[in-house]
């Protein structure tokens, strides 16, 4: 494969390239990079172009950082190869299977389940290609994906027809290329439905993987176990707020755009010639907002800020917004200057002259900005995915991807009270990216009517990949889980769960009582018993 | 002992220099081999292998980095043992750098140059030595040793997302690159 054709002459780079590197000093450069006082430089070339309140489009794109790099991370308490009475602890948990609910009145149904886990997709795909020797190399890929019918049978055994809106949760991000929204037909018919989507649903934990810093917000922590999910949806209220009007973003703010950013110059020192802005503000009366910036410093003790904005060169523009946005919460900022920067960031003694841009100021809602960066701009953000990772994301709604970015706003961005670490430095392109790629709850909202004395099916079907471990004993196993009524307000009479299609898989783990060898595919569940998992890997080939 | 001392060893033949190159050089060529593979045991091993094959080449090999000449045996094994059975095990280090990488891949150019490993070892050097310091730092740090995005924006005191960006651009930068030379993959 080419990419590995790249990685080979990455491997023959010079050694002194790697000597170099080896030895550079990250943290003293970030430190030394810290301390550098403010500089103010007004440029000859400075040009300021006011404009009262306007609404400009912006023309760029942004681009899709791979929040899953690494994939999510576990507390490393992987299985020892038995699961214990909950099942194993993966490294990347996929989230339980949800028992559907009903926002309506549900007094004269009661409700029959039976989930189905169709392991047919589960098996060996012998692949071939050719590697960067021009061999001709063959590899099996595991598909790890279970088919999942959720089936109910809801009864009426009053004698008038019962309306509801029933509600079928999920746990996914909307930028998830394994998972598709749920199927549902009911008694066999695909039925229109609305999708909802709850918020984050994870916390958060410190750099160094602690738990309980909860004064270190800087990395997510997403839910590792369904006890987390039990605490999340027993209540009712994340359901709620997922159905609830998302929050409004109309603050006033003062936009400094920036537009036309060009450098004409020819020095062979400006490997990356940006833009510096640097401004005074005061922390406690003003809150800022970048779009486009690439980075900057805070220094809240002298009031001093710095935000860079690259130049667009021939390779970026592309991938990144055409113009760059400072946002102004509260009190102005002053003693704005514009300096042009030789490598990519705010460096005394590394000034570039011939570095241009217009600069504009302007006055609009906090809201009006972002649906202009954020909403506007989506189609040029969401090209760069093929068809296959659009599963979810084609259908979310603009609004609901604006609503939520406004939310993860005001949950631990900068418009809350207590922002997390992670968002401190105001730069949308972090609420945006986070936004697609969080875990959070969503649901599928659909109409069913009850005929009196008779009953409807309600099927909801999915693809479901499994949970697991990066490395360790346990690499080889797969889980899936499911809870009985977390959150749900039907009343079950009777609960069941049968596994098919089992030629490639060997259960390693389990509470359901399945039994393949003797035949036991479809087992009746107990209702006090809140969690069932299953822990399956590739059975042995039969040669 | 310095690098000097150690290859001195090996050059006498003396089983001493594999104790010091590990006392050395150990933790770097672990750290390389777990990036790439995650999974400790087959790390370990390859570590090991490394240490034969060091014996096997010095002499008459006289490495320039010593550092670098550990590395890039312990990153070629490990490549090796990735390709060997990535088919059975789950890699995630090493498919998580490679799926970065395809950002590189220069796209179809009109005069393309076909190019041999070492020459596209070449133009790579030549790009990351007109990086900024910290750029080319971290180009290395992240596709060489294959050290974590999080891990490199903890130590830049950065956000991983920010990081993350950084990274793309530099991939980005590289493909530009490999296409102004007209190179074709």
């Amino acid at each position: 494969m080419k990419n590995e054709k790249i990685y080979d002459g990455i491997t023959g780079i010079r050694e002194d390239i790697i000597e170099r590197a080896v030895k550079y000093d990250f943290e003293n450069a970030a430190a030394k990079n810290k301390k550098e006082k403010k500089v103010t430089h007004r440029a000859q070339w400075m040009k300021w172009v006011a404009c009262a309140a306007s609404i400009c489009l912006v023309v760029g794109t942004g681009m899709f950082v791979l929040q899953n790099i690494g994939g999510k991370s576990g507390d490393g308490t992987a299985a020892e190869g038995n699961s214990g009475a909950s099942g194993t602890v993966f490294m990347s948990y996929a989230g339980p299977i949800l028992p559907m609910t009903s926002i309506s009145d549900t007094t004269g149904i009661t409700v029959e389940r039976n989930i189905d886990f169709d392991f047919l997709p589960y098996q060996r795909v012998q692949k071939g290609e050719v590697n960067c020797y021009g061999e001709i190399t063959s590899y099996t890929q595991f598909m790890s994906e279970s088919i999942v019918t959720d089936q109910y049978i809801l009864s009426n055994s009053t004698d008038k027809d019962i309306s509801m809106t029933a509600v079928y949760g999920f746990a996914g991000s909307f930028y998830d290329k394994n998972r598709y929204i749920p199927k549902i037909k009911v008694d066999g018919e695909s039925v229109e439905s609305t999708l909802y989507s709850g918020r984050y649903s994870g916390s958060f934990q410190s750099v160094f993987g602690s738990r309980t810093e909860e004064n270190d917000r800087s990395n997510l922590l997403e839910l590792t176990q369904w006890e987390s999910y039990e605490a999340l949806l027993s209540d009712g209220a994340y359901l709620a707020d997922a159905l609830a009007e998302y929050p409004k973003v109309d603050q006033q703010v003062v936009v400094y755009r920036l537009s036309e950013l060009a450098y004409t110059g020819t020095d062979a020192d400006a490997t990356n010639p940006t833009m510096n802005l640097s401004f005074y503000m005061d922390p406690e009366k003003t809150t800022i907002m970048s779009w486009g910036s690439t980075g900057g410093k805070n220094d809240p003790e002298s009031g001093n800020y710095h935000r860079h904005y690259d130049i667009p060169t021939k390779d970026w523009e592309i991938e990144r917004a055409e113009d760059g946005y400072l946002l102004v919460l509260g009190e102005d900022i002053r003693d704005l200057t514009m300096q042009g920067y030789k490598a990519g960031i705010y460096e005394a003694g590394k000034e570039l002259n011939n570095v241009t841009a217009n600069l504009e100021r302007y006055e609009a809602t906090l809201g009006e900005v972002l649906w202009e960066i954020l909403i506007e701009n989506r189609d040029k953000y969401e090209d760069g995915l093929d068809e296959s990772e659009k599963k979810i994301i084609c259908q979310i709604s603009d609004e609901m991807l604006f609503g939520s970015i406004a939310e993860l706003l005001y949950d631990y961005g900068v418009l809350s009270d207590d922002v997390a670490e992670r968002y401190d430095f105001g730069m949308l392109e972090d609420m945006r990216n986070e936004t697609y790629h969080m875990d959070r709850v969503m649901y599928v909202c659909f109409d069913v009517v009850v005929p009196a004395g008779g009953s409807v099916a309600v099927d909801a079907t999915m693809s479901k990949d499994g949970s697991f471990d990066f490395y360790g004993e346990g690499v080889t196993r797969e889980g899936y889980d499911m809870m009985t009524d977390v959150g749900s307000t039907f009343a079950f009479t009777n609960q069941s769960a049968s596994i098919s299609n089992t030629e490639h898989i060997r259960i390693v783990g389990q509470n359901f009582g399945f039994d393949l060898e003797n035949g036991i595919t479809k087992v009746e569940l107990d209702r006090s018993v809140p969690h069932y998992y299953l822990e399956v890997e590739q059975a042995e080939e039969q040669e | 002992m310095d690098d000097k001392q150690i290859i001195e060893l090996y050059f006498a033949r003396d089983e001493q220099a594999i104790r010091e190159t590990e006392n050395q050089y150990g933790k770097f060529c672990l750290r390389i081999a777990m990036n790439i593979l995650s999974i400790r045991e087959d790390a370990e091993e390859c570590v090991n292998d490394t240490y034969y094959s060091v014996w096997k080449q010095i002499p008459p090999t006289v490495p320039e980095s010593f550092r670098a000449f550990l590395g890039r045996i312990t990153r070629n094994l490990s490549i090796s043992r990735f390709r060997a059975l990535r088919a059975k095990k789950r890699y995630s280090g090493m498919e998580i750098m490679l799926s970065e990488l395809e950002d590189c891949v220069p796209s179809a150019v009109s005069v393309e140059q076909s190019v041999e490993a070492a020459q596209l070892s070449e133009y790579i050097s030549d790009w990351l030595d007109s990086l900024p310091d910290e750029d080319c730092a971290l180009f290395v740090h992240r596709y060489w040793l294959g050290d974590e995005v999080q891990f490199l924006a903890t130590k830049c005191g950065i956000t991983a997302p920010q990081m993350a960006q950084r990274m793309y651009r530099l991939r980005k930068s590289l493909k530009a690159a490999l296409e102004e030379k007209g190179v074709a993959l």
